[in-house]
């Protein structure tokens, strides 16, 4: 059976920048990448990470640790929130990496939809310490859809 | 003869907790604190403790006295992360009621009725957390690497079923992490340097090593159950494997075997991870997931954990 995106793993690279793709697992090597590193800033998009588990874990720390020894300046970009629930339970997971925008879960009460929206760490870092947690449009019925978790929980990483 | 108590300073508090427990299990006995809880514990006595009491200086004499009669103490209250895992750590806890008891009442008898059941007894299964009647699919890896190819079927089943994509993510990874641990730690239990079988191998499983993971959802529950027939797994190896989110400075283990990280893991992802560990013969953990967005009482800070551990 041929693996389908969702089942396997991406690296897409342009100048700067790294597009990481499915799943994080022992068999994405990922700890392998950081050696292929030689920019002094690098981007990378999470969006599309759809599953980490804790082999990927292990490895993804690996690589940003080497990251940091290269002096390379991190940025992580549009984090899925498979990527956000590492972070909150390990520092290393986010290490000293920028974080600029990731995704958090949404539900909307009029309509039921439940899903992620992109938020950015500028806009949310200032309603943390007030307890208050953004708000987005439901992309179905259009209505004002409210954050699905806890936000002492979810955006704890911001605090790292 | 097996007892319960209700420990608590609010008399309002006490009352709702001994309804919902003498409607789902027995009658229960109310305690305005621990001290008397402690005077009253005779023989075989399970207290349900609220979490304000969790800090208490008398909780551990209450602890003992249970003990001492074979029986234990159930924690129940809304608990942040760092503090419920420190309070199973030290004081040796193996049940915590994280969801409101009175909101989601099935949970506290429930538990209640498992700890009663006699010894000796085959493990329950996952059917007692769903409606009646709900389906159940069964899998079982063929190979080590199979167990990805699982881990897609249930995907692909609850993505048929219109579950929210972040719970398809949250049962994936209890699986994929409950799987990992039947597959590669169970055949060697406890010894950390017997686990370090190298992952990225491929390997058939057959017999006594090949797991059986069943999984099913009703509209409120997804359960997924992993079995493997090996009982290595203990109380004290699934405490400390927990304790490690009461620090966030935790660092994944290096080598060839696993992260250390599977267990605590799963915990994160599950609204209630239950384990019925039967020594020597089998180990079989439970991962529940509420699929409700966001269901009174029941979205907590932290998992509920239940270690039911068979001594017969």
């Amino acid at each position: 059976m041929a693996a389908s995106p969702a089942q396997s793993f991406e690296v897409t690279r342009t100048p700067g920048r790294l597009v990481l793709a499915g799943r994080i697992d022992e068999r994405a090597q990922i700890a392998d990448l950081a050696a292929t590193i030689d920019e002094p800033t690098l981007a990378i998009d999470l969006a599309d990470v759809t599953y980490i588990n804790s082999l990927g874990v292990r490895d993804w720390v690996t690589f940003l640790r080497t990251l940091a020894r290269q002096d390379v300046a991190l940025t992580l970009e549009r984090c899925a929130e498979v990527m956000v629930l590492q972070m909150n339970m390990i520092v290393d997971a986010r290490g000293s990496a920028k974080i600029a925008s990731f995704y958090a879960p949404f539900a909307c009460d009029a309509c039921g939809w439940e899903g992620a929206a992109l938020v950015r760490t500028e806009d949310v870092q200032p309603l943390v310490p007030l307890g208050r947690a953004p708000v987005t449009t439901c992309p179905d019925c259009q209505q004002e859809a409210r954050f699905a978790d806890f936000v002492d929980r979810y955006f704890l990483f911001l605090a790292a | 003869m097996i007892s319960v108590l209700v420990v608590h300073g609010d008399r309002k508090t006490q009352r709702m907790l001994g309804r919902v427990i003498t409607s789902g299990f027995g009658p229960a006995v109310l305690c305005d604190d621990l001290e008397a809880a402690t005077a009253a514990a005779n023989g075989r006595t399970y207290a349900v403790v609220t979490a304000e009491l969790a800090a208490h200086p008398a909780l551990p004499g209450l602890v003992a006295a249970l003990r001492a009669g074979g029986g234990d103490l159930i924690l129940c209250g809304e608990i942040g992360p760092p503090e419920v895992v420190a309070i199973i750590r030290d004081h040796a806890i193996d049940h915590v009621v994280t969801t409101d008891p009175i909101a989601s009442a099935d949970e506290l008898p429930l538990t209640l009725r498992t700890l009663a059941r006699p010894h000796g007894l085959d493990v329950l299964g996952v059917e007692r957390y769903l409606g009646h009647g709900v389906h159940l699919t069964e899998l079982s890896p063929e190979s080590t690497h199979a167990r990805i190819t699982v881990l897609a079927a249930i995907r692909d089943g609850l993505a048929a079923m219109g579950v929210a994509a972040r719970h398809e993510r949250h049962a994936a990874l209890i699986a994929d992490e409950l799987l990992a641990n039947a597959i590669h730690d169970a055949p060697h239990g406890p010894d950390p340097a017997l686990r370090d079988s190298v992952r990225d191998t491929d390997r058939p499983l057959s017999g006594r090593d090949r797991p059986r993971l069943r999984w099913g959802a009703d509209g409120r529950m997804l359960a997924i159950e992993v079995t493997d027939r090996f009982g290595s797994l203990d109380a004290s190896t699934i405490r400390a494997h927990l304790a490690k989110l009461a620090d966030r400075s935790t660092r994944p283990r290096q080598g060839n075997g696993g992260a250390g990280l599977g267990l605590a893991m799963a915990y994160l992802a599950a609204t209630q991870l239950v384990f019925h560990l039967c020594p020597g013969r089998v180990t079989q953990a439970i991962g529940l997931v509420d699929l409700r967005a966001r269901p009174d009482g029941v979205r907590t800070l932290v998992p509920s954990l239940h270690i039911f551990t068979d001594r017969g």
